[in-house]
């Protein structure tokens, strides 16, 4: 009911058994490593983590960074149907540290060897691809590429930009004894021949050169049968290695089949591992022990004293002191817990203070309901909820997502039935639309909000100011508790005794006013005694009185309430009114079909985000805001990662 | 024709309430439009780096979204009272009037704070992409922008659902 008692942990142990140890620890999934610890000074030749231990981590991560790899390379491949509800694969670790890890990670070089293979066929393919389009334009050509020489003359084949000016250049060229020819333009390059006298090649080469001549960059000689010959040699060359392509990728989606969930495994297990040498690595050692501290709830203390005997290791418990910060771990009963992931995505409370969980709950499920009624979205909430619990293998955090949904789906369903929303209004509407009746009274139970507003709105703000009031006693008590009890009394007594006169004005308006008046004269007098002044004290006491101005916007917020229901209520309606406007004949009841899927699936997503981030919104800063002490660090235990498959 | 027939032709009570309803539709519609726009252009830059971060930043990105069902809500709550959907209904001059004034609140509102939310939206979008876990201040930090939505929608239909022709 509240958050876990922590133990302070310091084992010593012999070096020799520490891995042994630090590994069933791990199992254990109870026990925070610290890594704060310090040998006192002037003892005898402390190390920390040594050399080996960081050898052995840089071997890990290298392993680990060559399953990432296979598994990226593999899961390409993988075209094997995975059931949708199918349970995620089961693990040992026994298994994998007695001699699996060495097999598997066998499977993980052979599957990157496999993977480097294919790049390599990939990259050929595409070169053999590339140079062969390239030979394309040469090929009516009886040219050796990318030149040639007789007895007298040199021969070049090139390119040139498109936007070349070839006047100018053939006047360039006229004094020299050469010749150019054009061979074929695309919408790029110009392709020509330069013939020259071996005097004058490199004279021409330079001009040509100038105005950006590139070299033809494939050889084709006359015994590979010029151009021509070439490009069919590639496409040979292509072939094959397309062929091979296809078989590697073919035993590459064999090996995915095969081996991907191992080397997932693997994975896990690696990871695991690491998290162990870390927490080797933050205890100390000497010769031949090795010291660990860490952080133990109290309830996991027995099974924790019982490991440690079995090793033979010496230990204590001590409380945590002040200076220490012992990490949070919530811990509340069958349904609050489920609302734990809203506190723990705001802040985490601070160790050994108030934990708002169980009483937040509460109102989040009230609001909620009031924000989304309506029993059938409330219904297929709840259905929808289950039916994730049971079918599809989640994990514990996920889960109580769920249960905190499907409890929030009750809910919308009570309100539903006190507002008479049933798919907003469509018994009314089929009732209307297809029956031709008129006036047919409301289903509510209560009221009607699209009816009453006003009444929506004073519930809402009903809701709000108890919500508001709960988080002043709960300040009060805190403060209470602390021993702090004239400020409980000073700072928010006062307020409470004029929130209750506000509230008593509305029966009895003299003993309200009363009332209002002792909560204002003692504001008056308290708020401003850090002042030494008096003149300051009064003054700061008047201006305290201004915070009523905050504390009713705050309340205002709660319309939010009326706002997001009548929302979902009027777009509800306004679907049942177009799909019933066919009348009851057969394409009236397609219409009615198509936009009653349609509308309500769309509503339903759209106010079940609305009611889930405006809930939360009004706990964290209408709530929390008044009370809340943040800044909790979460309890991490040592335990197995499971990204993959579940060790165990 | 006079000038004066001509107006009274146009401006009945009828077309000044459509003209609400157009409003109110209109210009909260374009400022969710536009904000979820703007959240859009920042999650993809995200999801290139971390695509398993879509669910996250569909949430963040869905959140300026809802001042065009406020819109939507306003303008079909005043075609429902001028009787578009069924039911013999006249208005005279300031009852459309009336109407019509009751737009403006979720248009204007709608139409700024859509865009406003967009952009603490997408700033929450380089929030989340940075450090884990963050989502929750994220959309919180949005949700306080959609507030005055929200008091703008309740100031916009509370007049609305008092009319009665």
């Amino acid at each position: 009911m509240a958050i876990a008692q922590m133990k302070k942990l310091s084992v010593v142990a012999l070096q020799k058994d520490t891995r042994r140890l630090i590994a069933d620890l791990q199992k254990l999934r109870c026990v925070e490593v610290s890594g704060d610890l310090r040998f006192p000074a002037g003892s005898d030749k402390p190390t920390s983590a040594d050399a080996d231990v960081s050898q052995e981590m840089g071997i890990l991560l290298s392993q680990i960074a060559s399953a990432r790899r296979a598994i990226e390379f593999l899961t390409a491949y993988d075209t094997g149907k995975h059931a949708l509800f199918a349970p995620p694969m089961e693990a040992s670790i026994d298994d994998f540290d007695s001699g699996l890890d060495a097999v598997i990670l066998e499977e993980v070089q052979a599957a990157n060897a496999l993977a480097e293979q294919i790049s390599q066929a990939k990259a050929s393919a595409a070169r053999l691809e590339g140079e062969s389009t390239a030979l394309q334009p040469w090929i009516g050509e009886q040219l050796a590429l990318p030149g040639d020489k007789t007895a007298y003359t040199c021969s070049l084949c090139g390119t040139l930009p498109l936007n070349t000016d070839m006047a100018a250049i053939d006047e360039k060229l006229a004094d020299l004894a050469c010749v150019t020819r054009e061979v074929y333009t695309d919408k790029t390059v110009r392709a020509i021949v330069l013939i020259a006298h071996r005097e004058d090649f490199d004279a021409a080469r330079k001009i040509l050169s100038a105005a950006g001549f590139a070299v033809c960059p494939i050889q084709a000689s006359a015994a590979a049968g010029y151009a021509a010959g070439a490009a069919a040699d590639r496409m040979l060359r292509l072939e094959h290695t397309q062929k091979a392509l296809e078989q590697l990728e073919k035993s590459a989606a064999e090996t995915a089949a095969a081996q991907l969930s191992d080397i997932r495994a693997l994975y896990d297990i690696l990871i695991t591992r690491q998290e162990r040498l870390r927490a080797q690595s933050c205890g100390l050692r000497t010769e031949q022990t090795m010291l660990i501290s860490g952080w133990v709830p109290v309830q996991a203390m027995e099974k924790t004293k019982a490991l440690l005997e079995k090793y033979g290791a010496a230990y204590s418990f001590s409380d945590p002191s002040e200076e220490e910060s012992a990490p949070v771990l919530l811990m509340n009963r069958s349904i609050s817990r489920n609302f734990e992931s809203i506190l723990s995505m705001y802040d985490l409370p601070k160790y050994g203070r108030f934990d708002p969980t169980a009483i937040m709950s509460v109102f989040y499920t009230i609001i909620f309901g009031l924000m989304f009624a309506d029993v059938c979205y409330g219904a297929i909430l709840v259905i929808g909820c289950l039916a994730g619990l049971r079918l599809l293998h989640l994990k514990e955090s996920m889960r109580r997502f769920l249960k905190m949904f499907a409890v929030c789906g009750v809910s919308c369903i009570i309100g539903g039935i006190l507002f008479g929303s049933y798919f907003g209004d469509l018994p009314v509407a089929i009732l209307e639309g297809f029956g031709g009746k008129e006036n047919v009274p409301s289903t509510a139970l209560w009221f009607d909000m699209i009816e009453d507003p006003i009444m929506m709105l004073l519930l809402s703000l009903g809701v709000g100011a108890a919500h508001m009031v709960t988080a002043f006693i709960i300040k009060f008590v805190i403060l209470v508790r602390d021993g702090h009890i004239f400020d409980a009394i000073a700072d928010v007594g006062s307020w409470l005794i004029l929130f209750a006169g506000i509230g008593v004005y509305f029966l009895q308006p003299t003993a309200g006013w009363t009332l209002v008046g002792i909560g204002a004269v003692m504001l008056i007098c308290t708020q401003g005694r850090q002042e030494k002044n008096i003149v300051m004290r009064f003054l700061k006491g008047i201006m305290s009185l201004y915070d009523i101005v905050g504390y009713l916007s705050d309340l205002l917020s709660y319309s939010r309430i009326l706002a997001l229901s009548l929302a979902s209520a009027v777009i509800a309606s306004v679907m049942n009114l177009l799909g019933t406007m066919g009348g009851l004949n057969p394409g009236g009841l397609i219409l009615f079909v198509l936009v009653f899927f349609l509308g309500h699936t769309i509503n339903f997503l759209v106010n079940v985000l609305g009611s889930y981030v405006h809930t939360s919104r009004l706990q964290y800063i209408e709530f929390f805001g008044k009370f809340y002490e943040g800044g909790g660090r979460p309890f991490t235990p040592l335990e197995p990662q499971s990204k993959y498959v579940i060790l165990k | 024709m006079t000038f004066t027939e001509f107006l009274t032709t146009i401006f009945t009570g009828q077309n000044l309430a459509l003209l609400g309803a157009a409003f109110a539709a209109t210009f909260a519609c374009m400022g969710s439009a536009k904000g979820v726009g703007i959240v859009g252009e920042a999650a993809s830059g995200m999801l290139a780096e971390d695509p398993s971060k879509f669910g996250q930043s569909l949430l963040l990105q869905a959140l300026p979204g809802t001042q065009g069902i406020y819109g939507l809500v306003t303008a079909f709550l005043i075609l429902m009272k001028i009787g578009l959907f069924g039911g013999d209904v006249t208005l005279d001059f300031s009852q459309g009037m009336y109407l019509l004034a009751a737009s403006l609140p979720v248009g204007i509102v709608g139409y700024f704070s859509g865009i406003a939310q967009g952009r603490v939206s997408a700033s929450g979008i380089g929030l989340i992409s940075r450090r884990e876990g963050q989502i929750a201040k994220a959309i919180t930090a949005a949700a306080l922008v959609e507030t005055y939505a929200i008091f703008a929608l309740l100031v916009s239909i509370l007049p609305i659902l008092f009319f009665n022709p």
